[in-house]
Order: C-alpha cells, then sequence, then structure tokens
C-alpha cells in the first residue's frame, strides 16, 4: 500500500491542444503525485499528448461522459492504494497552485474538500448569467440540505478521501453525466466531512459541457434527483 | 365486426407470431424478449376469432365499442413493453459503461507496471468479472 500516495484525475474529451500545458504545471505543483488522465473517447490525440507529457493514460474505448471519467479515476486511485484523490478539469480551467489548498484540508481531516472559485479570497470568476443563476439555486439547495453554506456545489475541482472515492466508485448512483450538487447533497447525508476551500479558477474559452440544450436537461435531472434522494431512507444513504 | 375484418385481424396476429417465432429460431431475439410478443400476436389472433368474449369483456369493463377495448389493450401491451426496454437499455448502459471504466483502469495499471514506476511490483490488479458493486482491489491491500 502506497499510503503517501497522491492521484490526480483529470477527466480529458479532446483536450490534446491543452494538456502539454497544463500536466507540466500540474507536475510542478505536485511533482511526487500520479497524474492520471482518463481519456474519455477523445477523437483527436489526447491519449499520447497525456504520455508525452508524463502522465498515466486510461483510455475509454466509447465517450462515456465526464462523470464516468472521474468514476474510473477514483476506480484507479483506490486500485492504487491512494491516500488522497484530486480530480481537476482537463481544460485549464483550474489553476493547479490551489490543489495544495485541497490537499491540506483534506490531510486536516475532511472526506471531501470542494474548490469554491466563490469563497473570499478566490480569484473572481464571473460565469455566464444562466449559468450563474443555476449555481446560486443549486448552492441554496444543497446548503440547505446540508445545513451549512455551500458556495460552488458544481465545482470540478476536487480532493476526495479513499473513503468517499469507494462511496462513488461503488455506488450506483453516480451518474455518468454530471455529477453535482445531487451527489454532493448525497455524500453530506451519508456523513461524510464535506468541507470547501478557495481556488483560482480561470472562465472558459470553449464550449462547456453544459451549453446548448443541456442547461434545461441538467436543471430539471438535478431537481428531479434531489427531490427523489430525499424520499430515501437514511439507512439506504450510509456508506 | 365484420367476417373480412376479422379475418384479416387473424392473418395480421398469424403473421406476426409468425416473424416472432422465425427470429426466435434463428437467434435474432432471446426468448425472454420474445414472450410478450408471442402473446400480443395469440390476443389480437383469440379476440378475432372469439369476437363474442371479446365484446363481452369490452362491455364487462365499460367500453361500449368493442374495436377502442381492443385498441386499448394493445397500446398498453406495448407501453409496458417500452418501458421495460427503457430498465434493460439503463442496465445495459451500466454495464458497457463498467466494462470500458475496468478495461481503462486494467490498461493504465498494467502500463504503470511495464514502467515498473514508483510501485511497479505492487500494483493492483482487475479480476475478471469484477461487477459494479465489486470494483478493482489492489492486491497489497
Amino acid at each position: 500500500m502506497q499510503s503517501d500516495l497522491v492521484v490526480i484525475v483529470i477527466p480529458a474529451y479532446n483536450e490534446a491542444e491543452t494538456l502539454p500545458t497544463l500536466l507540466p504545471r500540474v507536475r510542478e505543483v505536485l511533482p511526487h503525485a500520479e497524474i492520471l488522465v482518463v481519456d474519455d473517447g477523445s477523437a483527436d490525440e489526447t491519449a499520447d499528448a497525456a504520455r508525452a507529457a508524463g502522465a498515466i493514460v486510461a483510455s475509454h474505448p466509447i465517450n462515456l461522459g465526464y462523470g464516468a471519467a472521474i468514476q474510473t479515476g477514483y476506480i484507479y486511485g483506490l486500485a492504487r492504494g491512494a491516500k488522497a484523490i484530486l480530480q481537476m478539469d482537463a481544460d485549464g480551467q483550474h489553476e493547479p497552485r490551489s490543489a495544495l489548498r485541497l490537499l491540506s484540508e483534506l490531510e486536516a481531516g475532511a472526506d471531501l474538500v470542494l474548490g469554491s472559485r466563490f469563497l473570499s479570497g478566490a480569484r473572481t470568476y464571473r460565469a455566464p448569467f444562466a449559468r450563474r443563476v443555476g449555481m446560486r439555486l443549486f448552492s441554496a439547495i444543497s446548503g440547505t440540505i446540508l445545513g451549512r453554506p455551500v458556495t460552488d456545489p458544481t465545482t470540478g475541482f476536487q480532493a476526495l478521501s479513499p473513503a468517499v472515492a469507494r462511496f462513488y466508485a461503488d455506488g450506483n448512483f453516480f451518474p455518468p453525466d454530471f455529477p453535482d450538487a445531487d451527489v454532493l447533497i448525497r455524500v453530506g447525508l451519508a456523513g461524510f466531512r464535506v468541507t470547501e476551500v478557495p481556488v483560482d479558477m480561470y472562465e472558459k474559452d470553449g464550449p462547456s459541457i453544459h451549453s446548448g440544450a443541456k442547461p434545461i436537461y441538467y436543471v430539471l435531472k438535478m431537481l428531479v434527483t434531489i427531490v427523489l434522494l430525499l424520499t430515501l431512507p437514511r439507512r439506504r444513504l450510509s456508506a | 365486426m365484420t367476417l373480412e375484418a376479422r379475418l384479416f385481424v387473424a392473418l395480421l396476429g398469424m403473421l406476426f407470431l409468425l416473424i416472432v417465432l422465425r427470429s426466435l429460431r434463428s437467434h435474432r431475439m432471446q426468448f425472454e424478449y420474445s414472450l410478450v410478443w408471442i402473446c400480443l400476436s395469440l390476443v389480437l389472433i383469440l379476440a378475432a376469432v372469439f369476437q363474442k368474449t371479446a365484446d363481452r369483456i369490452a362491455k364487462w369493463v365499460g367500453i361500449d365499442y368493442p374495436p377502442a377495448f381492443f385498441f386499448l389493450v394493445c397500446f398498453f401491451v406495448v407501453l409496458v413493453m417500452l418501458f421495460q426496454i427503457s430498465l434493460r437499455l439503463s442496465v445495459l448502459s451500466d454495464r458497457i459503461r463498467r466494462l470500458a471504466q475496468e478495461t481503462a483502469v486494467a490498461g493504465a495499471l498494467q502500463s504503470v507496471r511495464g514502467e515498473g514506476g514508483q510501485d511497479g511490483q505492487s500494483g493492483a490488479r482487475v479480476e475478471s468479472g469484477t461487477t459494479p458493486d465489486a470494483p478493482v482491489e489492489s492486491e497489497d491491500r
């Protein structure tokens, strides 16, 4: 068992252009961590670019979705006996230096650390209006249910303990598309300690995974899932 | 219903039954999925042959126009079938996802071992046949 191993999970879909820039920056901040790029059935040279930059690559033979890609990362991290799993996006949106904050909070005893772009101390992040409304809505819902403020429930910049990674990897509830506020509420209700730290995040240039008609689907899905989640007996929520 | 209409419905039912049985014989369809289609075609045939009984059942459930009852039954069966297919599709999607994930993890672990990296010898293995509830386990855990 590698008790000190940190596995960094980077789900990537057609990110051959961004990875050569991102991976050295990540490596610079966490030189001893294992970087796993989960190539989610990319049509470009994502896997080769990741390998060339020194990352380990797990390639999905088909495109499965963002959620499935990070879940693959959790399975890998557990198999490697990692003491911490850190997930971040491949598009360069997440500042690698902020990873240290996430990991030290995890070290301090949290089970799941969310990197918030809205906590004081974080660089100003301006999302498009519709997205901002969605974020506020789910922030309010998850904060109310969990009984503590959650400023950024949709963040993809997170650090997980092996227990939470196992909870996600084993659970058939983990969505293959967008694991967001619903999963966060579930993990909170299951009794895991969830905290937030400020992180630096940059606005995306390319299309979001929530572009097109997806936001409507996403909001509907979140609302239905959260309502159904609240009807589940507590014993079925526990880890 | 006129005799011609009954004959037409019965023939339609028989033709459909024949198609289902042929698909079954050539293993293009599993028995599990064919059962409901066999039942549906039998209902078509029986409703045409025993029209009076079908009419009586329609009256009994309060539908004055027997063909409407007949269509309602068919519609309901098709609805149930579609629902079942949606359920099945969800299960299959989940299995395909797990399969792809485990293939990906196995490949990644193999590459780590191949490199003889930080943990070359003690790397984890992927059990063949691991299920969604039993993900990849590390040998050295």
